[in-house]
């Protein structure tokens, strides 16, 4: 098998595969049809893990409702959200109301909710708990996401940038791998080459004299291989997601939110047939200590919307069950509402799971709003099971290895 | 810079691979060097006096050990102490012992800076709020005639890192005052500067010293103290993290004002067993205790030698620098001076070891091309880049070196590089045969070859390969030889000559 390190090894010029390929020359077309018809045992499966962090800490009570619990109502006067208005999942729990694009999938069986998903010694500092969640609480990670053991396998079998892709200026912390970088591109337009100078064919001749002087940095200098690879995947990857963000024009209307338009992102880059492994995308707000309901049911209702036209537009071309998202929050709100309309720093929250491949229901316990921690939620469910369970159910990755520990997975999630 | 879809222009794959054949003079580095720091000899050209238009050159077909030659330490210590080696300082310091040179950077305060200070003030941003601290700070290391001060407060923000993450926007004004600590005590021992840093609010904010108390102590700093401050893990156990945090009890805040205040009633008075020594300790007696390990000399010495001369050095390497750091008391100035004229300084592997950190990126590039910025785009460039001062990713400050290149950020760069020279093109006007990038050529360029030396020269110590050069070259040359290019072509071609130096793999590189 001919892989990455090999061409590393062998001073090959480093060049990216998957979308690029009809653009490569001969020899390394050569070179990859040996490795595509050898290997396809211990292939990673061509699925996509989307990331959708929810960033504030969302209020799980009032998205999955215990809307016959007595404590629940007895513990949210003011902003808890009425039974006769949640969309009921069953005899006991329900979504807000404004999860109404959720409440389609989940009629459709593809939505998963795991129910009271935390981790002992809770933080309740927004900064150290997303910490725990993006480096699944281990020590050792320097820097590393939890899923950098996956993207570090995907880059031993081949190399492509796209194989991560992060909505926004930056690699979320999930997804940092050092030796396996992604793609951080806030939209297509904001991703590549400005402007270098005022007149078109000036700029070519920039672009190509500065691409030859990263080609001309001598190879056995410190960080040679960093610069040489970044500015070649730089120059790949913007090539590619604006082909896919041109190529690709969705017949399903996304909502006009910033969430949905990530989202559509994320889908143009599928469609192209690119090699998307992981994709993440935030939205942000969720740290409703006052004045809560409006400003959740906001974000709930862009949450829903922009899922619902993201997954009937991966439907309108097959790929809906090669896509599961999901999405996490640092923790869940205080049970006890305060005296602002609001709710403080909490502890366990569910989790969505959706996709066509998804066996939709409810997952794991749902916490007791009377036998509390603190007036917090006891989690039922380490948010670590649920990582391993999509490594190695979803993405075909090993769970325990990569997350450093074991943790119980849960069956029968993914079809 | 907005940027239409319009204004995008693509190079292919095809094209970018067009040229892998083509074969790189490698530069090797290497090959045996004695460092010398007080070179006697006489007569070589780094020594001469220099003036603007006369620029000791590098000459094509450069000598194999980077720093062999005087002018070239000069320009590398220059590069790590004051951003950028400005042509003003290289002439300054050129055929002074290395010694004198660094014992000049470090006395900051024999240095008039008030024109600076007139400058910033003149900006009249508002120091209340989180952007304009971040500009306010950009645009001080810009105009600084100390930047070697401003340098180490980077230092110091770095390892007693504190954001804006936790304390919010309200915590603006508290990360500047810290941030005018850590300036009033950059060359301060280490002690004193422990002792301040956990009495100043943002800090308390940033680390929970404020919420512990009696019967509730918070380990939060009491752990980054010793794991990251001072020691480094596996030179302490949980049980001392436990003491020392009883001992770190009643230091807390006015909530009214956010100012520090000793609550006598909520510090734990009882007896702590810290580090093997028992007594009522407070938070300055666990500092002295700490600084009396061994493992503090060896973390305070990697910390400063990582941050001015390469990372992961060996324990050889660190051995004099620890003992300076013992013997002198933990003093800065000290420590800092030892590392700067160490032999590991000069040696081949420190040259190129460190990746420009965007902060160093935008404020060096700045300061060679003399642009007088009030920070926000510089700030703006930075965010880009990935690094927005006073609001570090986590506790440990930004992790650096090969984290700053990403995709993304690298198109950062090269953007600004590009922003840059366009920038200063427009506020100088094209009265300059080289508007914009005139600042990097001390004479009119005679030859494509002529600029290239001068502009190489200044933004990368001229060590370029021989097929950069060549690349260079036909850049300058495409359409026409360089003398036949009429003038606005040439003063194009010599602001994309800049902006390609900027934006070159060399010049990511400190």
């Amino acid at each position: 098998m001919i892989t990455r390190r090999d061409f590393v090894k062998k001073g090959v010029a480093l060049v990216t595969l998957g979308s690029m390929h009809a653009m490569l020359p001969p020899v390394f077309k050569g070179a990859f049809a040996i490795r595509a018809s050898d290997a396809e045992a211990d292939t990673l499966p061509a699925r996509t893990l989307v990331i959708l962090q929810f960033a504030g800490g969302n209020d799980g009570l009032n998205t999955v409702v215990p809307y016959r619990d007595p404590a629940y109502a007895k513990a949210r006067p003011s902003i808890g959200v009425k039974a006769d208005a949640v969309l009921a999942l069953d005899d006991h729990v329900g979504l807000h109301p404004k999860l109404a694009g959720l409440k389609k999938l989940w009629d459709s069986k593809k939505l998963a909710v795991v129910q009271g998903v935390g981790y002992p010694d809770p933080n309740l500092s927004h900064f150290q708990s997303m910490l725990i969640w993006e480096n699944a609480g281990r020590q050792a990670a320097n820097g590393e996401g939890w899923l950098a053991g996956y993207l570090d396998r995907l880059e031993a079998e081949e190399h492509d940038p796209l194989h991560g892709f992060n909505v926004g200026q930056f690699v979320a912390p999930e997804l940092y791998a050092a030796n396996a970088p992604t793609v951080a591109a806030p939209s297509a337009n904001a991703y590549g080459f400005q402007r270098l100078a005022p007149d078109e064919a000036e700029a070519r001749r920039r672009q190509t004299a500065l691409l030859k002087m990263y080609e001309q940095f001598p190879k056995d200098t410190p960080y040679a291989a960093l610069l040489e690879s970044t500015a070649g995947d730089a120059v790949s990857s913007s090539q590619a997601v604006d082909a896919a963000a041109t190529a690709h024009t969705p017949t399903v209307a996304y909502p006009e939110t910033s969430l949905a338009s990530g989202l559509k992102l994320v889908s143009q880059v599928i469609a192209s047939g690119a090699k998307l492994r992981v994709a993440h995308v935030t939205l942000g707000g969720f740290d409703t200590h006052s004045g809560q309901q409006p400003e959740q049911e906001k974000l709930l209702g862009d949450v829903g919307d922009a899922l619902a036209a993201f997954y009937a537009d991966l439907a309108s071309y097959g790929k809906d069950g090669d896509v599961l998202t999901m999405t996490w929050s640092e923790f869940g709100r205080r049970v006890q509402e305060n005296a602002s309309q609001g709710t403080d720093h909490g502890t366990a929250a569910p989790m969505f799971l959706v996709g066509g491949s998804v066996k939709g229901g409810l997952y794991g316990e749902a916490p007791s709003l009377t036998s509390l921690d603190n007036g917090n939620l006891k989690f039922t469910t380490d948010f670590r099971s649920v990582y391993a369970t999509l490594l190695e159910q979803w993405c075909g990755a090993p769970a325990d290895a990569i997350l450093g520990a074991h943790y119980p997975q849960i069956g029968g999630l993914v079809a | 810079m907005p940027e239409s879809r319009a204004a995008r222009v693509r190079i292919t794959r095809r094209r970018f691979l067009g040229g892998a054949a083509a074969t790189a003079a490698v530069l090797t580095a290497g090959g045996a060097s004695a460092v010398v720091l007080r070179d006697r000899g006489g007569g070589s050209a780094q020594r001469t006096a220099i003036k603007p238009g006369a620029l000791p050159r590098t000459t094509p077909g450069t000598p194999s050990n980077p720093l062999a030659t005087a002018d070239l330490r000069l320009r590398h210590l220059l590069r790590r102490t004051t951003f950028a080696a400005l042509p003003a300082d290289i002439q300054r310091f050129s055929g002074q012992p290395l010694d004198h040179v660094v014992d000049q950077l470090l006395d900051t305060a024999a240095v008039d800076d008030s024109a600076a200070e007139a400058k910033l003030a003149s900006f009249a941003l508002d120091l209340t709020k989180p952007q304009d601290i971040i500009s306010w700070w950009l645009a001080r290391m810009t105009l600084t005639r100390r930047p070697m001060l401003e340098r180490m407060t980077l230092f110091w923000h770095g390892l007693l890192t504190s954001g804006l993450a936790k304390t919010g926007a309200k915590g603006a004004p508290l990360l500047l005052n810290q941030n005018n600590l850590f300036r009033a005590h950059a060359f301060d021992k280490l002690d004193v500067l422990l002792k301040a840093v956990v009495r100043d609010p943002a800090m308390m904010l940033w680390l929970d010293i404020e919420t512990s108390r009696k019967g509730h102590p918070n380990e939060n700093y009491p752990r980054e103290l010793m794991e990251l401050f001072t020691l480094g893990v596996g030179n302490y156990t949980e049980q001392d993290v436990r003491e020392s945090a009883r001992a770190h009890t009643g230091y807390s805040l006015n909530r009214a004002d956010y100012t520090f205040v000793f609550r006598p009633a909520l510090h734990d008075n009882g007896q702590k067993t810290f580090l093997g020594q028992t007594g009522n300790w407070d938070a300055d007696s666990i500092v002295d205790i700490i600084l009396k390990q061994p493992a503090a000399g060896d973390h305070f010495a990697r910390k400063l030698f990582e941050f001015f001369a390469y990372p992961a050095p060996d324990a050889a390497t660190l051995k004099p620098i620890a003992g300076v750091a013992r013997s002198s008391g933990f003093d800065t100035r000290a420590v800092v001076r030892a590392v700067l004229t160490s032999d590991a300084f000069y040696a081949p592997q420190a040259y190129r070891a460190i990746v420009k950190s965007p902060t160093d990126y935008v404020v060096g590039a700045a300061r060679l091309l003399g642009v007088e910025s009030n920070g926000r785009a510089l700030a703006g460039a930075s965010r880009l880049m990935g690094q927005v001062l006073f609001n570090p990713p986590n506790v440990a400050g930004w992790p650096g070196g090969r984290t700053w290149i990403g995709t993304s950020t690298w198109f950062a760069r090269v953007n600004f590089a590009a922003a840059l020279i366009n920038a200063s093109a427009a506020k100088r006007g094209t009265q300059t045969q080289a508007a914009g990038a005139a600042p990097l050529f001390a004479a009119p360029p005679a030859s494509a070859d002529d600029a290239i030396v001068q502009a190489a020269t200044l933004t990368v110590d001229g060590r370029i390969s021989d097929a950069v050069r060549s690349t260079l070259k036909d850049y300058l040359e495409t359409g026409g030889g360089f003398a036949t290019l009429p003038p606005a072509q040439r003063d194009e071609r010599l602001r994309g000559l800049g902006a390609l130096l900027l934006a070159s793999p060399e010049y990511q590189l400190a």
